[in-house]
């Protein structure tokens, strides 16, 4: 198990904080024992293959499923809506398809504590930077894929949360989207937001995390700074170390 | 603004925007309307017809076994004397006449044998009818007294008044139309929205909505708005519904008469109309709150279907046992449907119509419809809460009783 860093000599540092997290649906363990912390500015990468528990955790950590052990915190307390401001992209996302798309884009900004007015000029202001000013009073689903997803961003970040969620970011954005994904990202970065990546692309992960832990069966195989995992791992690209850490274990199942 | 009073305005502003709301709404007069229109046409039609094949002129002998035939009536008709049947159905076999009646001993009880050219199948009816008529008139002219005869043809009105057991006037059948109008709203109630809340409660996981939404705002929040924005949804269909008959009853009041029911006098009677309103109220809401959890505990409307059937079909079937209600209201099956709550709401307003529903009973029924709506809610709730991340499969019993979620 890597040493996971304890940071609580200075807990205002920490936004996001895991402790003793398990999680088990009947007789299936999905995460055996979790512990990380995501300090406040940086941009964190919770990485892993599919179906290793990343989003689990992330379900976890905003409330959406009840942990069957263990703490999940942000700012110090378990998340309610309206206590931390959380831009939070899900895996399977969507909108309101039949409603007008700045009409679905005030009432997320209203629902996150903006008021109507505050909501409505930062939702034109966003459509008019994606170059879909045109569209604000279609229905959502007659706009393109892409331009949904340019649409969803702008409902995840409207509210300049404190965290920012993306859980498998480029899933399903085409390459002009990912482009503005990165753009956003940087954007981001820049105002101090504390980002949780969660990505099995890792090359991806590499270039934007400042920290990493690498999820394998439940369990942390890998915790730190990108660089010290690189450093641990005899200094390979995180794509070769989740190579080593996924296609090991296959091996040795097949030796035995 | 709060939370619930955001999604609320939004859920509001999207059911008022949605055609088919509209179409539901408008729909459900326009089609009473039409069938209306259709029956009233169609019974002017028919009885004009049967009129025109009395009036047909057609030659036809006949046999008078009754005595009963006016001779000279029948001749109007067009009608002599036969000599036997045999020689009759002849004439009318190669034509020599049109038809022949055949009048029995007792007509009362023996049927008019009848043989007629064929002319077609609808106007092969007139033989009949003129029978019945020569029939008819040669009987009233036998009577003699006019007043006889508006006696004999059931021309009688009553005027009745009963008395409670304390001496007061009973205006149990006069208040009548307001109960049943009460119970006619509970099944407008199922008809029109049972769907919509189906499709509201599913939708946010079929636009896979649901885990932003959840993230954002607390679930109490969203299903507790979604359903009152139902709820008024309801309301304003039903005002298009029914605010054009107010405006009717308004302008035209007591000459209003529904199928020989005078309206003008309708009484409101305040305790069958308190009781009626507030089991109205309660049986609504546990109809409605039922369908928001059958439909958040499934993956979608579609696979939701099948389940909400039983939420629907349960209010309605008290309407099969409509006859024992009314007339047998102690018997032990209708104390079981009276407070079983998914049926007491139809049983209960039936009740309440009739007047066999006391101030208490209606009360504690009432008290078990709202309780029961507010523990279903707390299931609707978890059910909307757990259910927003399971795209694939229906939520179970363990899932909507077991340990809750934040």
């Amino acid at each position: 198990m890597p040493e996971q860093t304890d940071r609580t000599e200075n807990p205002e540092h920490t936004l996001v904080e895991v402790r003793g997290f398990r999680m088990a649906y009947g007789a299936t363990t999905v995460i055996d024992r979790l512990d990380f912390e995501v300090v406040r500015g940086e941009t964190f990468g919770l990485l892993g293959s599919n179906g290793s528990g990343k989003t689990t955790t992330l379900r976890a950590l905003l409330g959406l499923i009840v942990p069957t052990a263990g703490e999940l915190t942000i700012g110090g307390e378990p998340y309610r809506p309206g206590r931390v401001r959380v831009g939070y992209l899900p895996e399977e996302r969507g909108l309101y398809k039949r409603e007008p798309v700045l009409e679905v884009m005030t009432y997320f900004g209203r629902l996150k504590g903006m008021t109507a007015g505050d909501a409505d000029r930062w939702s034109r202001s966003w459509l008019e930077r994606m170059g879909l000013a045109d569209k604000a009073r279609l229905a959502l689903g007659k706009l393109s894929g892409g331009q949904q997803q340019k649409v969803q961003l702008g409902v995840t970040i409207m509210d300049d949360p404190e965290l920012l969620i993306l859980d498998e970011p480029t899933k399903g954005f085409d390459p002009v989207n990912q482009r503005l994904l990165m753009d956003i990202i940087a954007e981001q970065q820049r105002r101090g937001t504390t980002l949780v990546l969660v990505s099995h692309d890792m090359a991806q992960v590499e270039r934007l995390a400042d920290r990493v832990l690498l999820l394998k069966d439940g369990v942390a195989r890998a915790y730190g700074s990108v660089a010290d995992v690189r450093g641990e791992f005899g200094g390979k690209s995180l794509n070769e170390v989740f190579l080593e850490v996924y296609g090991t274990v296959g091996l040795e199942e097949d030796a035995a | 603004m709060s939370a619930f009073g955001i999604v609320l305005r939004f859920e509001v502003a999207r059911a008022l925007r949605k055609k088919a709301f509209w179409i539901g709404a408008l729909a459900l007069p326009v089609i009473i309307g039409v069938i209306g229109l259709v029956q009233f046409l169609g019974a002017q039609s028919a009885q004009q017809a049967a009129e025109e094949q009395a009036k047909a002129g057609f030659e036809f002998v006949y046999l008078d076994a009754s005595g009963v035939v006016d001779a000279r009536l029948a001749t109007e008709l067009g009608g002599a004397p036969a000599a036997d049947a045999d020689s009759a159905i002849a004439q009318v076999r190669s034509g020599e006449t049109e038809a022949f009646f055949d009048f029995p001993a007792d007509p009362s009880t023996q049927p008019v044998t009848i043989a007629g050219r064929h002319v077609g199948v609808i106007d092969d009816g007139r033989y009949g009818a003129v029978a019945t008529t020569l029939l008819a008139e040669s009987a009233k002219t036998e009577i003699g007294s006019p007043e006889l005869v508006a006696i004999v043809a059931g021309g009688v009105r009553t005027d009745v008044t009963t008395y409670l057991p304390d001496g007061s006037v009973s205006t149990a059948a006069q208040s009548l139309p307001v109960g049943i109008l009460l119970l006619a709203l509970l099944f407008l109630t199922v008809v029109l929205l049972g769907q919509q809340v189906l499709i509201v409660t599913t939708e946010e996981k079929e636009n896979r909505v649901a885990e932003i939404l959840l993230t954002t705002t607390r679930p109490n929040a969203v299903i507790a708005a979604k359903l009152v924005a139902l709820a008024i949804a309801g309301v304003v269909q039903m005002l298009v519904v029914f605010v054009p008959v107010a405006i009717g009853w308004a302008l035209f009041g007591g000459g209003l008469s529904i199928a020989g029911l005078d309206l003008s006098q309708v009484v409101f009677d305040p305790q069958q109309i308190l009781l009626g309103v507030l089991i109205l109220l309660g049986a609504a809401a546990l109809f409605i709150v039922t369908l928001a959890a059958v439909g958040a505990s499934a993956p979608s409307a579609k696979e939701a279907g099948g389940f909400s059937a039983l939420s629907i079909i349960l209010p309605l079937a008290p309407l099969y046992a409509a006859a024992i209600i009314v007339t047998q209201p102690s018997l032990p099956i209708v104390r079981v449907l009276t407070y079983f709550p998914f049926t007491a709401g139809t049983t209960s307003l039936l009740r309440n119509a009739f007047g066999t529903l006391p101030l208490v009973e209606g009360l504690l029924v009432a008290a078990i419809l709202f309780v029961s709506a507010a523990l279903v809610l707390r299931i609707a709730v978890r059910a909307f809460r757990r259910g927003a991340l399971e795209y694939d499969r229906m939520l179970g019993w363990r899932d909507l009783l077991g340990r809750p979620a934040r």
